[in-house]
C-alpha cells in the first residue's frame, strides 16, 4: 500500500518537507508536485511509475476538481488496481496514518476513510477552557 | 427570455479543473458552469470529474454541445450567472459566430501540441487559433490573455 501526495504547485513536496522534519522519512509516501511546466499527461506519467511497483494505492489531493484530483480518478479508472483518491486532507492525518502504513492490511477505500477521519478530527477552532479536575471524593487521582 | 447573463467565457485545455472551478468562478460570480464541449457532452467520467468542484462551491454545472449551448442558451433565467467554458478557439468561434452574447473571452491554458508555438507563458496557438480569435475580436468580444485573476489582462492584438 502506498499514499501518493499530489497538488498543485509545490503542495506535496511541501507537505514533505514537513514530514522530514517531524518524522523522518515515510517510505510508502510519494510526492508529486504538479508544477506549471508540467501537462496532464505528464503528470499521469509520473503517477504510473509511482503505482509501477504497487497494486494498493490512496492519491491523497489537495483540491476537488483539480487535475492532480482528476488524473488520478482517471487512473483508478483505467488500471484494475486497488486504487482510492481523497481531497482536502491534512498533514495531521498523512503522518498518523503514513506511519502505520507499512503493514497494512485492508483495501484502499478503508485506508481513504481512515485519513478522511482522522482529518476531520484535526480540524478545529481552538476554544479556551478551564482544565477541572476530578474532585477529591471521587475514587483514584 | 432575455440576453443570457454571461459573465465570463474562458478558452480552457482542461475546461474545469481547480484553477478553473474554484478560483474563476469565484473571482467572476459565477453561479453557474456552462461547460460547451461536445466531446464532454457524452462523457460520463469527465461529467463526474467536474461536476465535483460545482457541487462543493455550491454553483450549478452543465454540459451542452455547442449546438445545443448556440440554441438554447437563451433560456437562462437572469438570475443564473453564468460562465461559459470552452477548450478552444475554434469552439469559441462557433459560439460567437452562432450568436451567443460573449462580451468577454479570457484565453487560459492552450497547451503546446504538434505545430503550435508559444504565444505566452501558458498558451500556445497555430494560426487556425489566431485566426478564430481574431474573427471573435472582429465580431466585437473583448479577447484577451489571462491565466489567473491577479494577472494583468494582455490584449489579443499585443499578444500575435
Amino acid at each position: 500500500m502506498k499514499i501518493i501526495v499530489t497538488g498543485h504547485g509545490n503542495f506535496a513536496t511541501g507537505l514533505q518537507s514537513t514530514v522530514k522534519l517531524l518524522a523522518g522519512e515515510l517510505p510508502n509516501v510519494a510526492f508529486i508536485d504538479f508544477t506549471g511546466d508540467m501537462n496532464d499527461g505528464s503528470l499521469s506519467d509520473r503517477f504510473k511509475q509511482v503505482l509501477a511497483d504497487t497494486d494498493q494505492a490512496v492519491f491523497f489531493c489537495d483540491l476537488l476538481g483539480g487535475t492532480p484530483f482528476k488524473e488520478a480518478v482517471k487512473l483508478s479508472n483505467q488500471l484494475g488496481k486497488d486504487i482510492a483518491v481523497i481531497t482536502g486532507c491534512n498533514i495531521g492525518s498523512l503522518l498518523e496514518i503514513g506511519l502505520q502504513l507499512g503493514d497494512y492490511k485492508a483495501n484502499a477505500t478503508t485506508l481513504a476513510e481512515q485519513l478522511v477521519t482522522t482529518s476531520k478530527a484535526q480540524t478545529k477552532v481552538f476554544h479556551h477552557h478551564a482544565i477541572v479536575e476530578p474532585s477529591d471524593d471521587e475514587d483514584g487521582i | 427570455m432575455g440576453e443570457p447573463n454571461i459573465v465570463l467565457t474562458r478558452i480552457d485545455n482542461r475546461l474545469v479543473h481547480g484553477q478553473v472551478g474554484v478560483v474563476w468562478t469565484s473571482s467572476a460570480g459565477a453561479n453557474l458552469l456552462l461547460v460547451a464541449n461536445d466531446e464532454t457532452a457524452n462523457d460520463q467520467l469527465q461529467q463526474e470529474l467536474m461536476a465535483a468542484t460545482a457541487e462543493t462551491s455550491g454553483v450549478g454545472i452543465r454540459f451542452w454541445t455547442i449546438d445545443k449551448t448556440v440554441s438554447t442558451i437563451s433560456k437562462a433565467s437572469a438570475r443564473q450567472k453564468i460562465f461559459l467554458i470552452v477548450r478552444n478557439p475554434q469552439d469559441a468561434r462557433r459560439l460567437v459566430e452562432g450568436g451567443v452574447p460573449i462580451k468577454d473571452l479570457n484565453i487560459g491554458n492552450m497547451h503546446f501540441s504538434q505545430g503550435k508555438t508559444q504565444v505566452t507563458k501558458y498558451t500556445y496557438m497555430d494560426d487556425q487559433d489566431k485566426a478564430d480569435l481574431k474573427a471573435c475580436a472582429d465580431a466585437g468580444v473583448n479577447v484577451y490573455v489571462q491565466e489567473v485573476p491577479e494577472d494583468k489582462k494582455q490584449p489579443l492584438e499585443e499578444v500575435i
